[in-house]
């Protein structure tokens, strides 16, 4: 390639890199790239930067700061707990969100203080309408009558990912929670497509409780959640509910739609919930 | 990572200095929590939170905005495109790992640090957090034209500056900095034994 030809290209090779350039223009890069050594060991400098930069950036909050935001959040959620009061009597769903503001992920705390949508649950009954969803009332079936699972181990559950068309991850509810234990997995067909059914126990004092994950691909599985409660929840949200006695809560998060249903409380739920999409 | 985390080491970025960033971190955050009502649930809590972190910072630090330090800094003087030789660029990476030489790497946050604020944050943002430019462009409240040039800049002056620390410890042979590579730069690592070869077979 001619110095000429690089002098085109040399200041989009950082779009080119951050896949920010059009399709087209993608391409042409990259067909140049291909055929120029400069070109190409620019890009991959850029490269070595960016994973430098990575090492370089990135650390953990510390641990005071953590506490002080928690005091800070508390202290916020009190103020708001106070002027909601006067906005309305009776009872708000703060009380068991300050709990939740004390855990250290923010995003969680977060999620669930976001006030527009928990303003809206403290009507209280709305929230446990019937979900006039079959899709999420035939899940819940599932749950209160399982099928034994097909695989308990986790390699085997792993592999069920390549039946659901997106990854299927058992481990992290488990791995997070000494009192969540993994039942196993299995492949569910769901309204002509299928969807991984992952159970798990919780133990919750002298109380075994049962949580069934169902893991699906969102573009293949729509889940009418209208009637859902929302909660942001990091950069998803989480919809909760009640449907036949349950808790019921469905979210995306990274192209992975997931739905949960359980014999433990809404706010548990969600914690559950946020567990299974985290990585 | 949770937001705190990235949020912490931005800042710390940003300020300089960890006592400083945990209070534009807290500071930042007080403001999100305050102004909740504000967010859209459903759209991008992240980057809506970074925005916040950096008009914060901003207004704490840096009353005149980030656009100042454009004029007196490396900017006015801007960077050819063009770079060393292929196999000089080559031998500032680590080929395990993909990053660059861990004696140049341990160099990247003092010169990064040294870099205008607003090329730092757009570095930081886009090759850190891994936000899109469109992101980028709404947290520094500027077009994505000047989103495109801060990156390009920002990493070119973090290269050029990597690079003569290397220079320095003698990683690299010595090669200037030219707006294009030499012709035959595949082989020549060394442009300066290559000109006055030229300059003796002319």
């Amino acid at each position: 390639m001619t110095a000429a030809g690089c002098r085109d290209y040399t200041h989009l090779l950082g779009a080119f890199s951050d896949g920010e350039l059009e399709p087209e223009k993608q391409l042409e890069v990259e067909s140049h790239v291909e055929c120029c050594e400069g070109c190409r060991e620019r890009v991959q400098l850029d490269e070595a930067l960016r994973q430098s930069l990575k090492h370089t950036v990135k650390q953990a909050a510390p641990e005071a700061l953590r506490a002080r935001m928690a005091a800070a959040m508390r202290g916020e959620l009190e103020r708001g707990n106070a002027r909601e009061d006067q906005r309305k009597k009776g009872g708000t769903a703060w009380r068991t969100i300050v709990p939740l503001a004390t855990a250290a992920a923010f995003a969680l705390a977060w999620g669930a203080m976001s006030r527009g949508p928990i303003a809206k649950s403290t009507a209280g009954d709305s929230v446990h309408a019937g979900l006039g969803d079959d899709l999420l009332a035939d899940l819940v079936a599932e749950h209160s009558r399982p099928l034994p699972p097909e695989r308990t181990d986790p390699q085997g559950v792993k592999d069920l990912g390549q039946y659901v068309g997106v990854p299927v991850r058992p481990s992290n509810l488990a791995d997070r929670r000494a009192n969540v234990h993994f039942v196993g997995g299995r492949v569910l067909p769901v309204h002509q497509e299928r969807a991984a059914m992952l159970q798990y126990t919780v133990v919750q004092g002298s109380e075994t409780r049962r949580v069934s994950v169902f893991i699906f691909d969102p573009r293949r599985i729509q889940v009418n959640d209208g009637d859902l409660t929302p909660h942001a929840v990091g950069t998803a949200q989480v919809r909760v509910g009640h449907s036949n006695g349950y808790s019921v809560a469905v979210m995306q998060n990274d192209g992975v739609g997931y739905a949960l249903a359980s014999d433990m409380d809404e706010d548990d739920t969600v914690e559950m919930a946020v567990a299974s999409g985290a990585q | 990572m949770s937001y705190m985390d990235a949020l912490y080491g931005v800042a710390c970025r940003l300020t300089r200095n960890p006592t400083e960033a945990e209070d534009l971190v807290q500071d930042a955050l007080v403001k999100a929590m305050r102004a909740r009502d504000q967010f859209q649930a459903g759209t991008n809590l992240k980057a809506w939170l970074f925005r916040i972190l950096t008009n914060t910072f901003i207004n704490k630090y840096r009353r005149g905005g980030l656009e100042r330090s454009v004029l007196e800094g490396p900017d006015a003087d801007p960077l050819a495109d063009g770079w060393v030789s292929a196999s000089t660029m080559r031998q500032l990476r680590d080929p395990e790992t993909m990053a660059l030489m861990p004696i140049v790497e341990g160099e990247v946050r003092r010169a990064l640090d040294q870099l205008p604020a607003e090329f730092r944050l757009a570095v930081v943002l886009a090759d850190v957090e891994e936000f899109s430019y469109e992101e980028i462009a709404d947290i520094m409240g500027c077009p994505i034209g000047t989103v495109m040039s801060r990156l390009h800049r920002g990493r070119k002056l973090l290269q050029k500056s990597l690079y003569s620390h290397a220079l320095a410890l003698g990683i690299v042979k010595g090669e200037d900095v030219v707006g294009q590579p030499a012709p035959t730069a595949a082989k020549a690592t060394d442009l300066g034994a290559y000109r006055a070869k030229k300059r003796g077979a002319a």
